[in-house]
């Protein structure tokens, strides 16, 4: 095991002075400055390699089957919004088939909030992000 | 009977109270009421004041606290006793003599010892651990141009240095006040236990004091720095990042970072300790661990004995109230530099341009600052969602200000 002591450890610099006048100040600020954004552009280039390879490796993006039949069709049709195509309704079943498991109901397809949605996702993602499954 | 009264009442603490511990009462309520009432960072904010308010009760058994004749108000401090073992070996010529003791008692207060996690640098890492487990660093592999911005804001770090020294402060004591401006409550600890260890007090509280104000301080420098159309720049949306690129990061940064600046080893090790964990996915009961118990527990002894530290004869001088000014020059500047920054890259790449408000989000308050910057950009285009965008500056910042730590440490912490 490798550990880099404090007695040998270089020291940048020399030794700055308890005190230290301008021009000593500013070249050790700069220094800093430096140091922050070399060890940050390193990670960059490294993160930039490794998107090529990961960018390269991603699937394409699959088309799902639509399902034949719902699993458990609705006996009584959902309150839907005037003017939203079948189409549409079709589709929102579909994922709800897709996404969740065990028989399901529809009841209601109500349109949220508009603008506020993907805020909301966002949010939803960061605190999901606490829980790794 | 009578004299029997005062004799007893002489053993009371309320012979001991002073008018400046009745001050710091007060200044402790503050803490609490902006914690409970105003719910500004209150898991932190709660232990710190009621630490605070212990230090300045004439307490028995918590912590040995007391003014050295050269002026440094040393606290949590514990007596050892023992023999001294004269069968040992004799050292060899050249060699460092040394002699066996024998412990038969220790004494000090409960916080004599608790205080040890900070004196001996434990808790600002194991809460790193607990970040790490925390923390989705995904938005930024997605998009790691926005680590410069994470670097710029470190910008507040180094003004302030100098402002500080201006203000009359040593180098060591000027680097603990400036790192204020990364908004990093541990690692602010960590550098200023090791620096300046006589100011903890005050940098902790205006460190997490300035963390739970981000919306308000920032938000009036970020409408300085852009135009409304700059406002309203609509970002690409992030690619999808895959598991194993995510435990590649953790590696390739840990191993960066620690090749560059080996005293921000501790701080940077343990955060990407406890991201792997997190995005290994065969670790459960440990991430489950790091996220809750760990930093949970570590969270309530850090604040208490932050808290602690707070005691009147050293919190109530004027070197607090200077701190207190200089950290909210280190905060704006440090916004003011992630923002710049920002326009920066979009002169240079207008192509595919940054939304200039995530270059706030620099700063380590995370998630607070990210959110900041979206709530921003919505203001000016109510279809614009930047708080994705914006979590990848912000998880730089905590890598940023870890780094300048390691600078500090490296070049004046020995």
């Amino acid at each position: 095991m490798h550990s880099l002591t404090a007695a040998a450890a270089p020291c940048l610099l020399g030794v700055l002075p308890d005190h230290p006048s301008l021009s000593e100040s500013i070249p050790f600020q700069l220094t800093g400055l430096a140091v922050v954004f070399i060890a940050l552009g390193l990670i960059w280039v490294a993160l930039e390699v490794m998107g090529l390879y990961f960018k390269r490796r991603a699937p394409a993006p699959v088309a799902v089957p639509a399902p034949a039949v719902p699993a458990a069709p609705a006996p009584v049709a959902p309150a839907v919004p005037a003017g939203l195509p079948p189409e549409l309704v079709a589709v929102i079943a579909a994922t709800v088939q897709v996404s969740l498991e065990g028989p399901y109901r529809i009841q209601a397809i109500v349109p949220v909030n508009p603008g506020q949605d993907w805020a909301h996702e966002g949010r939803r993602q960061i605190f999901a992000s606490h829980q790794i499954r | 009977m009578f004299q029997g009264l005062l004799d007893f009442f002489t053993t009371t603490g309320f012979a001991l109270l002073t008018w400046k511990m009745l001050v710091m009462w007060a200044i402790a309520g503050v803490l609490l009421y902006l914690a409970v009432a105003k719910g500004f960072e209150p898991l932190l904010l709660v232990p710190i004041a009621f630490g605070a308010l212990v230090a300045n009760l004439p307490t028995r058994g918590v912590i040995t606290a007391e003014m050295q004749p050269n002026g440094v108000y040393e606290s949590a401090t514990f007596k050892i006793e023992g023999e001294v073992l004269d069968h040992g070996a004799p050292a060899a010529p050249g060699a460092a003599a040394t002699q066996a003791v024998k412990v038969t008692r220790v004494e000090g207060g409960l916080y004599d010892f608790i205080s040890q996690g900070i004196k001996l640098e434990l808790f600002p890492p194991l809460i790193f651990l607990g970040v790490g487990a925390l923390t989705d660093f995904g938005p930024l592999i997605a998009m790691p141009r926005t680590l410069f911005l994470g670097a710029a804001a470190q910008l507040g770090l180094f003004v302030t240095f100098m402002g500080a020294g201006f203000l009359g402060f040593t180098s060591k004591q000027a680097a603990s006040i400036g790192i204020i401006g990364g908004a990093d409550g541990p690692t602010a600890i960590f550098l200023t236990n090791k620096l300046a260890p006589e100011l903890l007090g005050a940098v902790a509280v205006a460190a997490y004091s300035y963390m739970s104000l981000v919306p308000l301080i920032q938000p009036p420098i970020m409408r300085l720095l852009t135009t409304a159309k700059e406002r309203r720049i609509r970002m690409k949306s992030l690619r999808p990042v895959s598991k194993l690129e995510k435990m590649l990061f953790a590696l390739v940064v840990m191993i960066i970072c620690i090749l560059l600046v080996p005293d921000a080893s501790a701080l940077i090790a343990m955060l990407m300790l406890g991201n792997f964990l997190r995005e290994c996915a065969v670790t459960e009961r440990l991430v489950k661990a790091a996220q809750n118990e760990i930093i949970n527990v570590l969270t309530i002894f850090l604040g208490t004995s932050v808290g602690i530290t707070m005691a009147a004869e050293s919190f109530l001088a004027p070197e607090t109230l200077k701190i207190i000014v200089l950290g909210v020059i280190a905060f704006g500047c440090s916004t003011a530099g992630g923002v710049l920054v920002a326009k920066l890259m979009n002169v240079m790449s207008p192509r595919n341009p940054v939304n200039p408000l995530i270059g706030s989000a620099g700063v380590s308050a995370v998630p607070m600052a990210a959110r900041v910057s979206h709530v921003e950009g919505q203001k000016y285009d109510k279809d614009n969602y930047l708080l994705m965008h914006a979590m990848g500056p912000n998880v730089a910042g905590v890598i940023g200000t870890a780094v300048a730590a390691g600078y500090f440490l490296s070049t004046l912490g020995h």
